[in-house]
Parts: structure tokens; sequence; C-alpha cells
């Protein structure tokens, strides 16, 4: 709702996490396995037992162009680009392996799976500012973990005791989100770190579910002497710890349903009057295996190390592999993926727990389990119609939308949009314009012919310059967007403006609204033609063709589409319309909106 | 400062533009035979006995960030409770309403007056679920708001209102301001979402073809689409067929809407002088009267969602300010549907997810107050002239016939001749039904 703007910067050391706990279970494990042979054959050996066992055939290893495009929208966010396709299906012999760990290495592999981390931990906020919280803080935070190639352990604990100002604190974000209520945190802890949905023990003990009031209770305790604060000058929040202070279960168990009045009389009630029934029973902190918190430590630092620690919360590790993969292949080896308890519940067992003992082996390096997924046959093979598919069979790619920020990274890196180092973004330039410019004057003077309200070039009005898209809006209202020093920060259109030009959810009318007529659309579909004219000449030929395929389809026209696409731009004597006709099509296409 | 030279993009400049590009049609009498097609078709339902669907279409005028009681429809002037705000006469013999709502208190005689309503819920991201949905947010489901509810039963075979020859390209359900969360389809289904129109100022923009798309009788635009159709069934051959054609289903709609005149009724600038006038020159009065033309063309459901409620500090300042806009807005929305006959077919409500404390903070504003709190509703078979429900002297307690949220829901599905029970499958093949709990509210109905 209301955005208040705050400028960004993260402090916060990692905690540490002792890897050698890990070792303890691999061994307990016997996972002797993990380091027999290369990697991708521990996941193709148990995919295609299973596959042979069923007897189905499995689709095709993906061709060069194919993977190409899906490893680059999974790994870095984006397609590749027309130059980035072009050197790499016009190699002698594509190396898959050298892609990926180039991509894994690039920083956009940081700010792609930093989103789906953000996405994870905030249940689906952006990375912008919203009230207490400031998404931007944490997703920085998150970006530098990953480039850091922190363990997901190490990165989990510093979630859990995050503290500080919101601007300062990525950690503290993560807090503030919930707005630091425990019951909020203990549902999130389970949800995000353990992939256990425990929060319908909220209120009661839950009929179809082994969770207990009490244990859910039990996690909440833990965050019973985090508090918000308020920094009133700087109109910012932050978490902190106090030294004392318990949690009671509000009645009904549902922290919701206290009205946040009085809250300075809640708390002096909290000291002295404990046999208050209305206030409901003290909770004790308990974590889901029954540990309690030794007293000599902090509660939160108790979590921390519980919620990481393989023997505590053996669902840690396997949660996370679990997501990443469903990620990648459209659907996780437990589905849903948000109760990973039962190992027998997988599709193939052996395999997330192999995959996950190697994770946690790896000092649960998040690339590392992206590497060895997207480098196994299982992950490069083609797509194939749905109905011949059983899905956990993962015998085909799956089709699948695109994000937001998948699709505006794509529009990014096809389109030419990019930023100068100033902050200046050039995408909508006006080179080239000039020379349209009797294009333009014609289709003004028919529409001044036109009686009535109809008027309007393709942008702007008749007889009015054409504006670009960046125009200065200067009716600016500083007050309620925030300080300047969040928008000069360049990176802030990253996150606010993919939800402009791409609304609402995929297949949503109010983005395929947008998408289609939306101005934002015209504007890059115009300005990418004549980017694109810019680079490859008038009038427009099957160059400009192989330009815009390239460059957001990362493959080249069939002789099918240079035929038909190709007459279009004779018929249209290869004037700019028919290249933007054509780029408009490629945007709004299945093909280009899906990965697959 | 920013200075020229660095010049970010702008999130209002992206809504601006665009202003200005009209629709290029002339005037027509698509709103007639539809608005009247559709009272016809609710008077018949009304004589038709209690239980039948008296409601047609519903405008939500969703107050958001929970709007004071005690400053709209419960005032307890002389109370320390009461603040400064003093209370007025209405149209209904003996009822007093806050000062800062005069055209409403004229008015009140055609709607009733809640002030008994109540939940749990004390957070606005849970209550504004809870008061969308008559659910309480559960992690492994997403309930579908009314709107949604609405837009599903009416695309039923056979149920899409006043709809003649089933070409209606208007989707049911229109969401006007900013969309919370909990006004999406939930477990229906994307189709249910609704159309989102978020820039009150130029409510047309993105509907209208530009004028190079559209010339020569909409050719070009026709030609990029054959273009993409031709793409996207070459990539459903090539690929798969299925997820190709959901994205062609939702592009044919698009399509469709884009082409179509229907969508003269974003037009707002077809209204004269006197009507912006009426509704009041705001962000309100104008959603009001889009949500007015939309209900004409046939759509079913409209939220109007206007925030700045959540008057934690200089409450009764913020409140005054609020009301001035809000006053006219449902004032001339409630005239303006009777006068066209469409009230009886049409149920207004107005409402936020919950209402605020009687104790009046430090800061001279209230806090978020779930216990006891006030809404507005009329038409579509709901009573005119009447109050429902009471408060304490206080305005903290319920004294008379509490109203739950799913009692309100309930209500509303009754005047829409939707079953509360019916169940619907969620994405995890549970059922679930339109709501759980929730009696009818017997006092409300006319």
């Amino acid at each position: 709702m209301t955005k208040h703007a705050r400028p960004s910067r993260s402090t916060l050391a990692a905690s540490t996490l002792t890897i050698a706990s890990a070792a303890v279970l691999l061994g307990a494990l016997g996972a002797g396995r993990a380091d027999d042979g290369p990697p991708d054959a521990t996941i193709d050996a148990a995919i295609d037992a299973r596959l042979a066992l069923e007897a189905v055939e499995p689709a095709p290893v993906a061709d060069d162009a194919t993977f190409l495009r899906r490893v680059w929208l999974d790994v870095a966010g984006t397609v590749p680009g027309r130059d980035e396709a072009a050197s790499f299906l016009d190699a002698d012999a594509p190396d898959r392996a050298i892609l990926v760990d180039r991509l894994l290495d690039d920083e956009r592999f940081a700010r792609h799976w930093g989103r789906f981390l953000l996405e994870l931990l905030t249940g689906g906020r952006r990375a912008i500012l919203d009230e207490e919280f400031n998404g931007r803080v944490l997703y920085d935070w998150l970006v530098e973990r990953l480039r850091e190639g922190d363990g997901w352990n190490e990165i989990t604990s510093a979630l859990l005791q995050g503290r500080g100002q919101a601007d300062q604190s990525g950690p503290a974000n993560f807090l503030l989100r919930y707005r630091v209520r425990p019951a909020a945190m203990a549902a999130t802890v389970g949800r995000a770190f353990l992939g256990v949905s425990i929060e319908c023990a909220q209120c009661h003990d839950h009929p179809y579910d082994d969770w207990t009031q009490e244990q859910f209770w039990g996690v909440a305790a833990f965050f019973a002497r985090t508090k918000l604060f308020y920094v009133e000058e700087a109109d910012m929040a932050g978490v902190t710890d106090v030294r004392r202070g318990r949690l009671r279960m509000p009645p009904g168990g549902d922290e919701n349903s206290v009205e946040d009045e009085d809250e300075e009389e809640e708390e002096e009630e909290n000291e002295d009057d404990d046999e208050d029934e209305n206030l409901g029973p003290l909770v004790r902190p308990r974590f889901l295996d029954g540990t309690v918190p030794s007293r000599r430590e902090k509660l939160r630092a108790s979590l921390a190390r519980l919620v990481v620690s393989p023997e505590a919360s053996p669902t840690f590790a396997r949660a996370f592999v679990n997501r990443v993969w469903a990620r990648l292949l459209g659907r996780g080896l437990i589905d849903p993926v948000d109760d990973v308890r039962a190992l027998d519940a997988a599709s193939h067992p052996e395999l997330l727990d192999g995959l996950t003992a190697r994770f946690i082996a790896s000092g649960y390096d998040i690339r590392k389990l992206v590497r060895e997924i997207v480098l196994s046959r299982a992950y490069q093979r083609r797509a194939r119609p749905t109905d011949e598919v059983d899905p956990e069979l993962f015998a085909a790619a799956t089709v699948r939308p695109l994000s937001v920020d998948q699709l505006f990274q794509s529009v990014v890196t096809g389109t030419g949009f990019h930023l100068d180092e100033d902050g200046t973004p050039h995408v909508f330039d006006d080179e080239g314009r000039e020379e349209d410019e009797e294009d333009e004057e014609r289709a003004r003077s028919e529409a001044m012919k036109r009686p009535g309200r109809e008027g309007g070039s393709m942008m702007g009005r008749p007889g009015e310059p054409e504006e670009g898209i960046l125009e200065r809006d200067d009716d600016w209202d500083e007050d309620d967007e925030g300080p300047e020093s969040y928008y000069e920060d360049p990176r802030w259109w990253e996150d606010e403006l993919p939800a402009e030009i791409f609304p609402s959810g995929a297949g949503t009318l109010r983005r395929s609204r947008a998408a289609m007529n939306g101005e934002a659309s015209h504007h890059i579909v115009e300005s990418a033609a004549r980017f694109f004219m810019r680079l490859e000449g008038k009038p427009v030929g099957p160059r400009h063709l192989e330009r815009t395929y390239l460059a957001l389809l990362a493959r080249r026209p069939s002789a099918e589409e240079q035929a038909e696409l190709g007459r279009l731009i004779e018929r249209r004597d290869g004037r700019r319309s028919a290249l933007e006709d054509i780029i408009w099509a490629v945007l709004n296409s299945a093909e280009f909106r899906t990965n697959h | 400062m920013r200075d020229e030279h660095q010049t970010p993009l702008s999130r209002r400049g992206f809504l601006r533009l665009g202003a200005g590009v009209g629709l290029g049609l002339s005037a027509s009498a698509f709103a007639g035979p539809l608005g009247s097609a559709l009272a016809g078709g609710a008077a018949a339902a009304a004589g038709g006995g209690a239980s039948a669907a008296t409601a047609k279409a519903v405008i939500l005028v969703f107050l958001a960030g929970g709007p004071s009681h005690l400053e709209t429809f419960d005032p307890k002037p002389g109370r320390p409770t009461g603040g400064p705000t003093r209370a007025i006469d209405t149209s209904i013999r003996g009822v007093k309403i806050a000062e800062h709502l005069p055209r409403i208190a004229e008015q009140a005689h055609r709607a009733t007056i809640i002030r008994s309503l109540h939940s749990r819920e004390a957070d606005h991201e849970r209550a504004t679920y809870f008061t969308h949905t008559g659910y309480l947010p559960q992690e492994t489901v997403t309930h579908p708001s009314l709107g949604a509810i609405v837009s599903a039963a009416s695309a039923e075979p056979g149920k899409r209102p006043g709809d003649a020859n089933g070409e209606l390209a208007l989707p049911p359900f229109v969401s006007v301001g900013e969309t919370f969360a909990a006004a999406q389809p939930g477990f229906l289904g994307v189709e249910h979402a609704p159309l989102v129109v978020p820039n009150l100022d130029e409510p047309s923009d993105g509907f209208a073809l530009p004028y190079q798309l559209r010339r020569d009788g909409g050719r070009r635009f026709r030609e990029r689409l054959e273009l993409l159709k031709r793409m996207d069934d070459r990539f459903g051959e090539r690929v798969d067929p299925k997820p190709v054609a959901d994205a062609g289903r939702i592009r044919d709609r698009t399509a469709r809407l884009l082409g179509d005149r229907a969508v003269e009724a974003f037009d707002l600038e077809r209204e004269g002088e006197a009507a912006f006038e009426a509704y009041g020159e705001s962000e309100i009065g104008r959603g009001c009267l889009l949500a007015r033309r939309l209900v004409e063309a046939g759509v079913r459901f409209v939220e109007v969602v206007v925030e700045g409620w959540d008057t934690h500090e200089n409450n009764f300042e913020e409140c005054a300010e609020r009301c001035r806009q809000l006053d006219p807005a449902i004032a001339q929305l409630l005239v303006d549907l009777d006068e066209r006959d469409l009230l009886e077919s049409t149920t207004v409500l107005c409402m936020g997810e919950f209402g605020r404390t009687p104790n009046i903070n430090r800061e001279d504003g209230r806090d978020h107050w779930s216990r006891a709190f006030s809404g507005l509703v009329a038409g579509g078979g709901f009573a005119r002239g009447r109050v429902v429900g009471a408060t304490d002297e206080n305005g903290a307690k319920i004294t008379e016939r509490p109203v739950g949220i799913p009692d309100l829901l309930a209500t509303l599905y009754d005047r829409l001749g939707l079953d509360p029970d019916e169940s619907s499958i969620s994405a995890k093949g549970r059922p679930i039904k339109r709501l759980e709990g929730g009696e009818v509210v017997r006092e409300l109905l006319a």
C-alpha cells in the first residue's frame, strides 16, 4: 500500500554454522555415492530407472538453442540476447557445462536467485519499500550473500538473528516483513526453512496434521524477546532484542485478534499479572524436536542453530533442495513443496536423499546444487504435449510462465534497454526518429483530418512532439514517493517497473491488456524497432528478422517463418511498421512468455 | 535533487502517457438497452418472492485502512470517545450520522446503515482478506474474493447478466483503483481476476487502441493478432498445445475487449460537467461515477478501492477531509442508480476492513478496532431507510444485532441468488464452500 522510500545499505556479518555437523550426517546417511562419478549421473540414474520401470520413453535432449534460452532464463533470469545467442549457436561445438559455469559466475545469477530467496522469505514481496519493510535492503543483502557464495545454512542463520534498523540490516527486514510477530515468524520458519506448514496448529491442534498447538507456540516463543522499534526522526522501523520477555498465547491462539491499542499496558501486565485468564497461558520456547534452549544462549541464536542442524531439523536441507528442483523442473520431487516431511512421498526418494546429502556436504552451496541439476539430462529434455506426460516422471520439460522479472530482464536484454553508469536509462532513445518523420507526419495529418476526439499518433497527440516514455514527471510528489535517495539508486526501476509493465499474474486480463496495448509496451516495441533498424539499416529485411528472433527467442527464424514474415515486410515496403508488428507479436507470444 | 541528466523513469509518467488518446467512437446507445434489460430482469425477479435473487450487480466501495465508525455512521457526540465530531439528522427519522456526511444524510432513506459489524481481525492485510472472502488467510489455499465469486457465477452458461446475445466484451469483475491481493480470484483461477483500472485520471488508458492500430477499422491491430495467433499455433504444435491454448484464450478475450465499443464505459469524458460536480472531483468521486457506468454496461461486480482511512494520527481532520470526498460520491451514486431504476438490482456496499478505537491516542488519532464498526448497504433487495445494530455509548461494544462479516456476505450472496454452501474445488482438490458459517441477516432485507 503506502510506500515510503528509504536509502539502502546492508551490513550484517553472516553467522557461522558448522559444516562439520553436515559431514557427520553425510556419513550417517551412508552417502558414499555422492562422489561416485560425475554428479549428473546420480540424477539421471534415478530418473531413468523410474522411466524404465514405467516403460516411458523420455523426450530427447533439447537442441542447443532450446537449452541455451532455458538455462539462461533459469540461471541468469533473462534471455541471452542476440550476441550471446549467436556466438553460442555458431560455435563449432557448443559446450553446455562451460556455459553453465559462466552463468553461475555472472552477476545476474546472484540477482535472479536473490529474487527467488526474497520471494521465498517474504511470501512474494518485491524488493521495494513497503511500510516497515525495506525489501530493497533485504534483497541487496541476499544478492551479496549469493555473490559471495555463502551457504544456505549461513544465510538462514543470519536471517533468523537479524537486528538493527531497516536501512542498515538485510536480515532485520526479514523480521520486519512480519512485523516481528512471533506467530507469523513461527509460521514462516516452518514454511520457508523447514518446508512444513505448522501454522495450521496456531489456533488448535490440527485434526489432519501431527503438529500440535504447543509445538507451534513453542517455536513462536523463540521470538518472545524480539521487538519492533521505531525511530521517529527517521520514520523507520528496526528490530532489537530485550533482555526479558515472555510470550503468551493469545485467546484462541490467534495473535491477530489482539487489537493494537494500549501496547504499553499489555507489556506491564505481562510483568506482574500472570493470573489473568484473558491473557492466555505463557508459552515457553521449545523447538519442534522438543529441544529447550539453553539459558546461556540467546533465544534466536538457539533457534538459528536448531533450524540449520540436520539432527534437529531433518527437513531443512531437503526442503531447499526440493524447492530448487521444483523451480528448475517445474515440479518438486515432493509435490507440493510445502510439506517435505515424508521422504517416501517423493517421486524419487533416493534421488532427493542423495541430492540433499550432496548439498549438505558441499556446505549448502547453492551454485553447486543448481549446476548439478541443470547439467542433468532430466533438465535438458525437450518439452512435449502435456497429456503425454506423467509430470512426476520428469520425462519431458514443462512449459513454465516467465516471472515478471524474467519478462522484464528479457525485454531489457533483447531490446537494448540499459542504464548508463550515472543511472540514465537508454532504451527509448530518439536516434533514428527524424528519419521516420515522414511516416509519422502522414499519420498525423490523417489523424487531423478526422473529426472529433479521434486524434493521436501512435504515442502522442497530433501536432505535439512525441514524448519519450522517459520524460521527467514534473508533478512528482516528493512527499508521497519518499526521499530522493531511494531513486538516486539506479536500480530502483528494476524493482518497480517490471510490476508496472507486466502487472498482476500470468494469464490475467490485466497483464494481457498491458502487454498488448499498454503504453509501455508500445514504447518498447517502437524503440526496439528503431534500435534494430539503426543496427541493421533500412529497409527492413531478413537481417532484422534474424536479429529479432535471436534477441528475444534465442533462435533463428525457421524457413516457414522467414517466408511468412517476409511477405508482411514486402507488403509494407520494408517500413518500420512491419518490424514493429513482428516485434509486438513476438513479445506477446507464448514462446517468449514462457520458459520451455 | 534529481537533476535533468539523471532522469529516473517515473511511475506516474507511465500512468499519464496516453492521456488524451480518445476512444474515437461516436456516442452510442450501448448502455441504454443493456441497462434497461438489467433493470427489467431485476424487477421481474423482485416480484418472485424474497428468496429469489434480487441483486444482479454489486458495487463495493472499499475504504481501505479502516474508517472510523465514530466519524462516519456511528458518532458519539458528547462522549469522551466521541471527540469533536458532531452528529446531524438524516432522512431516516431519529437517526443521526456524523456531520461530515451531509449529502449521505439526505439520501439515507435509500440505504441501510449497519452499526454492528464485527470481526476478530485487527491487522490490515488479514482483515482485508477476511472482509473480501469471509475466510481467514491460510497458507495452503487462497480463497476467491467476492468479486471473483460473482464473476465465476455469472460466467456459468445462461447466467451472463443483461446479455441478450451472449456477447459481452467487458469482464464481469472490474476493480477500480489500487487493488489488493485480497481482491484476487484465488483457486477459482486467473480468468476470474478483476480487470483492473489503476488510473482514475484516465480510466480508459490502455483500453482504447492507439490511432495507428485503430484506423481503417483496426486493420493493423487485426494483422498483429493474426501474426501472433500463427506464432502461437506453430509454437503449440512444436512444444505443447495446452499452455498455448490457455494463453490463446486470454489473448482472444483481451483482443475482443480492446476492439469493442463496450470500452466506452471506461471513458469518463463522456459524462458532462454536471456529473463530475455531483460526484465530486476526487478519486472516489470518479471511481463511483465509473462504477455506475460499468454497471450500466453490464459489469456484475465493481470494486472501488479508496485508501487513506488508516488515521492513527490526526484522526479528526483526516476523517473530515476523506468524508468531504466520500459524501457526494456515495450520495450521488445512490441517487443516480435509483433514478435509473438500477438501485433495485444493484447492491452498493460501503465499508472498510475494520473500525477504529473509541479511545483517542496521543497523536489525536484512533487505532484499529474490529469489535464494532459500521458500514452502509443499499439496493439489490436490501432494506431502505433502516439502521441495523447499535453500539454502546462509547462506540466500543455492540449492544444490538451483531453482524459478523460472514453474516454480511451470506446476506449478499442470498440477494445475488448464490448458494453459500456451493463448493468449488481448490487447487489441491479440496472442496471449499463459498462461505463457511454466516447467517442471512433478515433485518437487512427489504
